[in-house]
């Protein structure tokens, strides 16, 4: 059967516009589909040359990188709850610091790496459905500012909670590989990342696609009408919540790895802003998104602030303006306007 | 044996506004009923009681035996119950295919582990409900159309796929509200072809909310009339037209 995606049929008598640009930049696209033989190709390419990299670039690049992997988990998560689920969330540097004080409480405690990363997904996790039990009866706005709440308490509840988090001191942290293993730190710390950022981006795209996407999205464009299918659309929030939390606690789990140290400085406002930022900037709803995103965040503040530190809080402000004006699906959204003709053109044979 | 659908003495008001005065009304399994009546009648608010979106203040509704009133709005698809909305309740962001494909979501596998893990059955799960998905659009005639963006389509046509998403969760209760609302009128004599034979190859009943009488009379094995919230009619689609009642509900509206 065929589907004809690109022949719109024009009403009679109608002559052809021509579109301005930005309505072009703000019409919605389909994702680029490739065909098989490439997409298989990307992947193994890609995959390559990333494993790569750690193996012939100095430590400052490597860590550059890795962090670029830690807030592609992020993005990944918040993509699911905003991009997908509409939930709005200021938050999630909460999340990242619980992660992030897992690892480094979990390393002070003798737990090891692996327990202590698994501490940083489940920790965020419980913490998430439990404060989202009430706060996603919230919407829009309100939920907007308990989100931001949660953020803004973040550093004085670590300085707080002294006793585990040893306050404004900050913890130490060992984040060197196990002695065995012939890596320096840094390399080390970046493969895990990989690693953890591959197993998220999978399991991100199986659920934003299928049944459960299509929930998702039901939720968030109409509510009352995802209940009449069959959507238990509280249960559906709080799951997306607690999730994304966890997405954003192993990223922050990874951070507290990679700089060998935390203290409550590390986990202000700003933070949370820079992932929203992200995924508006990478595509709402859109799992490649993520990656574009936390290419974005890693990347253009330092660009900027070699004008002066302030900048940075202005190129998201005016960034943040931009996208919500004339790019609405985000570079992704670019992307697809770009290529998508051309690769639809490649032949082979698509999934 | 009670019917697929009850609805006893149902009674909602919105502030002093009474939009349901206690009507009752039955649909049987595979049964056609046609509910008319004129504008702000209460028709959508009594689909809107049936599907759980509004909680009558009193009076009951079951559906194959359960009460219906105070259960969370989610379960009621599994009873059961497909709806189509008066003002199109589409995801306009999506492509038809995907909007049709979601109808399913409570009769298709897939919980949030197994996804993630993509489990076999839910692999399967999702290319049975994408086969049956597409076929449907075939029978409805919009295989051209599925893989389009919603937003970007004719009020008719989202009318039917929205009858497609209800369809693909084999309700055995349809609630359809205006289906012909922006179609002309070969449109309409074969949507009335297509509602018979959908309902009858699948034993659905049907209860369809609808203005134009050619499609009622063509449709519906009996039809109940509402005015003012109150069922002032029911019986033979023909005899109620002819119901003096009736006509002074429609001409005193209409004055
Ligand atoms: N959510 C609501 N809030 C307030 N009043 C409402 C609400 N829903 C319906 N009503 C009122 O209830 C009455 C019945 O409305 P309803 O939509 O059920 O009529 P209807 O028979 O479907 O009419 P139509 O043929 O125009 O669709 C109307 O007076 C309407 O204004
Ligand atoms: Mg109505």
């Amino acid at each position: 059967m065929s589907t004809d995606v690109t022949a719109a049929p024009k009403a009679r008598g109608e002559a052809p516009r021509r579109e301005s640009v930005a309505a072009w930049l703000r019409r919605p696209r389909a994702p680029l589909s490739p065909p098989r033989w490439l997409a298989i190709t990307s992947v193994v390419v890609g995959a390559a040359a990333l494993v790569a990299v750690p193996l012939v670039n100095p430590s400052y690049i490597n860590l550059t990188v890795t962090l670029v992997m830690i807030w592609t988990i992020v993005g990944l998560g918040l993509n699911l709850l905003v991009g997908f689920g509409g939930q709005v969330s200021l938050g999630h540097s909460a999340f990242f610091a619980i992660g992030a004080y897992a690892v480094a409480v979990g390393g002070e405690a003798g737990w090891g790496q692996g327990l202590s990363l698994l501490a940083a997904a489940v920790v965020p996790f419980v913490v998430g459905y439990v404060v989202g039990l009430p706060a996603l009866r919230l919407h829009g706005l309100q939920l907007g500012l308990v989100t931001l709440a949660l953020a803004m308490a973040t550093p004085a509840a670590i300085r707080a909670l002294e006793p585990l988090t040893h306050g404004s001191r900050g913890i130490s942290i060992d984040g060197d590989p196990p002695s065995w293993m012939p890596l320096a730190h840094d390399q080390w710390v970046y493969y895990l990342a990989l690693a953890l950022a591959a197993v998220a981006y999978v399991i991100t795209r199986r659920l934003a696609k299928g049944r459960l996407g299509r929930s998702f999205v039901a939720v968030r464009d109409a509510e009352l009408v995802a209940e009449t299918l069959g959507v238990n659309v509280w249960q559906t929030k709080t799951r997306l919540f607690a999730t994304s939390a966890a997405y954003a606690g192993v990223a922050g789990g990874l951070y507290a790895m990679l700089l060998e140290f935390v203290g409550p400085e590390n986990f202000n406002l700003a933070l949370s802003i820079s992932f929203v930022t992200l995924i508006v900037v990478g595509g709402l709803a859109s799992v490649p998104g993520a990656v574009l995103g936390a290419l974005f965040v890693q990347y253009v503040p330092t660009l900027t602030s070699d004008i002066s530190a302030a900048a940075t809080g202005a190129t998201y402000g005016v960034v943040l303006i931009l996208f919500a004006f004339f790019l609405p699906y985000g570079l992704v959204g670019l992307v697809r306007g770009s290529l998508g003709r051309l690769v639809a053109r490649i032949p082979g044979r698509r999934t | 044996m009670a019917k697929l659908l009850e609805v006893h003495e149902v009674r909602l008001s919105f502030g002093g506004l009474t939009a349901l005065d206690g009507p009752s009304l039955a649909v049987g399994d595979g049964e056609v009923v046609g509910l008319i009546g004129p504008n702000g009648a209460g028709k959508t608010s009594l689909f809107n009681c049936i599907s759980g979106l509004y909680r009558p203040q009193s009076g009951t509704i079951t559906v194959a035996g359960e009460r219906i009133v105070g259960l969370p709005r989610h379960r009621i698809a599994s009873l059961g119950v497909g709806r189509t909305f008066q003002n199109i309740g589409l995801l306009q962001s999506q492509t038809v295919l995907a909007n049709v494909m979601a109808g399913a979501y409570h009769a298709s596998r897939g919980g949030w582990w197994a996804t993630a893990a993509a489990a076999p059955h839910v692999r399967r799960s999702e290319d049975e409900t994408r086969a049956a998905a597409l076929a449907l659009l075939e029978e409805l005639d919009l295989a051209s159309v599925a893989g389009r963006i919603v937003g970007t389509l004719p009020f008719g046509t989202l009318k039917r796929i929205e009858l497609a998403r209800a369809l693909l969760g084999s309700p055995r209760l349809l609630l359809i509200d205006e289906p012909a609302n922006g179609l002309v009128h070969g449109e309409v004599i074969e949507l009335g072809e297509t509602l018979r034979r959908l309902a009858a190859e699948r034993g659905a009943a049907i209860l369809l909310v609808e203005h134009h009488m050619g499609l009622v009379t063509s449709v519906c094995d009996r039809v109940a009339v509402l005015d003012f919230g109150r069922l002032i009619a029911e019986g033979d689609p023909r005899e109620v037209a002819q119901d003096p009642a009736v006509i002074a509900a429609y001409l005193g509206r209409a004055a």
